[in-house]
């Protein structure tokens, strides 16, 4: 369980309850090694660029953001106010590691990354958003990604 | 779920884990589990050390050939409750407050804005960017419509495409953004050092508890549900021993 420590009795036990679906199929997708796979990051943190249309409550679409984005363009409309944004704040790649990717794909630790980067925002149930989710997918392949690493918040 | 929709269509995922046990119920089919706080899934905000051994491990976990549902665990934790001993929270205008003058709220909630001007345009040139700007209104006119609504909440809206509570809850974002980011220019506090300076020993702290109060007696519906869910995180509503909504 994330930190509990900090976490009011009530968030505890709203995170406990979550309704989580259990899937019978186990979907397992194999590649080859990192170093050859086209990475995109998709975050769930409510992340869009300035001149987006904002996340309302219950938004199941996602933004796009290009990789070559300007940091400064990026805002969070996310409408929970019950996670740290502090970090987001002073940091992007606390939670957008685009920089990182850029460094990892120099260092040949992954063969590149891709034209551009996803955001759903999470409060609203990923149930709704699976639609969404799988026209992503087709999107996310047209750009020969073979990699998506998830980022919450 | 989403990372089972993805894998689903063929693509290969990995996920930054905040809660183990969403995770070993939903059982997506590979996650790193990282006992940090919510809202930071590589750890830290400028620990790339840290950051980086993260998105490795989690990218590293598509090399893997189990087959289904692999959890691992990130050996580091952080809460954000540590206290960083260097850090010295900035000055406001935090004294005596009479929080039935709404004329000297506003004043004094203006002074304080101006007073951390200076740090927030420092750290935006530092940091080359700043979070701010979700609700395309300037500081000035954040203070004026956060404040009209300890008199009255039924406001016009300053933004056409918006309502009133929209405007105040993204309003209310800007402010938070702009003061955290001032505040944390050239030091580290934890989001625990900034959450106490903020709620506590702030202007704009204390209005937004004023004004999630006068919002939970409010017929007003958008107003109600903006003022009393989104203004003061539940950890500080909580901390502060506020009353429950």
């Amino acid at each position: 369980m994330v930190n509990v420590r900090t976490l009011p009795d009530v968030m505890q036990k709203q995170l406990n309850e979550v309704d989580c679906p259990v899937f019978k199929n186990k979907p397992w997708v194999r590649g080859g090694p990192l170093k050859e796979r086209r990475v995109a990051i998709l975050s769930s943190a409510g992340l869009h660029l300035r001149s987006d249309k904002h996340f309302v409550g219950g938004d199941h679409s996602y933004r796009v953001i290009p990789n070559d984005t300007d940091p400064g363009d990026i805002v969070m409309s996310h409408i929970s106010v019950n996670f740290d944004r502090t970090a987001f704040q002073q940091d992007l790649n606390v939670t957008f590691p685009t920089k990182h990717l850029a460094d990892m794909e120099e260092e040949g630790l992954i063969g590149s990354v891709a034209s551009n980067h996803y955001s759903f925002m999470g409060a609203t149930d990923p149930r709704d958003m699976e639609d969404d989710a799988r026209q992503l997918a087709g999107v996310l392949k047209a750009d020969q990604v073979d990699a998506v690493v998830l980022l919450p918040v | 779920m989403l990372a089972h929709y993805l894998e689903e269509e063929g693509l290969a995922t990995t996920i930054v884990s905040l809660v183990r046990l969403h995770s070993e119920t939903i059982e997506p089919p590979r996650s790193l589990f990282v006992s940090f706080e919510l809202g930071r899934p590589l750890g830290q905000p400028n620990n790339h050390v840290l950051q980086r051994e993260v998105l490795e491990q989690a990218l590293g976990l598509l090399e893997s050939d189990n087959g289904a549902s692999l959890i691992s665990d990130f050996d580091q934790s952080n809460d954000g409750t540590e206290t960083n001993e260097s850090w010295s929270p900035t000055a406001t205008a935090f004294s005596d407050l009479d929080m039935t003058d709404v004329a000297d709220l506003k004043k004094r909630l203006k002074d304080e804005i101006e007073t951390l001007a200076p740090n927030y345009a420092m750290a935006k040139k530092t940091r080359g960017r700043s979070s701010v700007g979700v609700s395309k209104l300037t500081m000035d006119e954040i203070a004026e419509h956060v404040t009209s609504f300890l008199n009255e909440p039924h406001q016009e809206s300053p933004r056409e495409d918006l309502s009133s509570a929209m405007v105040l809850r993204f309003g209310v974002d800007d402010l938070k953004a702009f003061y955290a980011e001032a505040a944390s220019h050239g030091g580290s506090p934890s989001s625990w050092q900034l959450g106490n300076w903020f709620w506590r020993d702030t202007v704009a702290g204390q209005i937004l508890i004023s004004l999630r109060e006068a919002a939970m007696g409010q017929s007003d519906k958008r107003f109600n549900i903006v003022g009393s869910k989104f203004l003061v995180p539940r950890i500080w509503i909580d901390e502060l021993n506020l009353k429950d909504s």
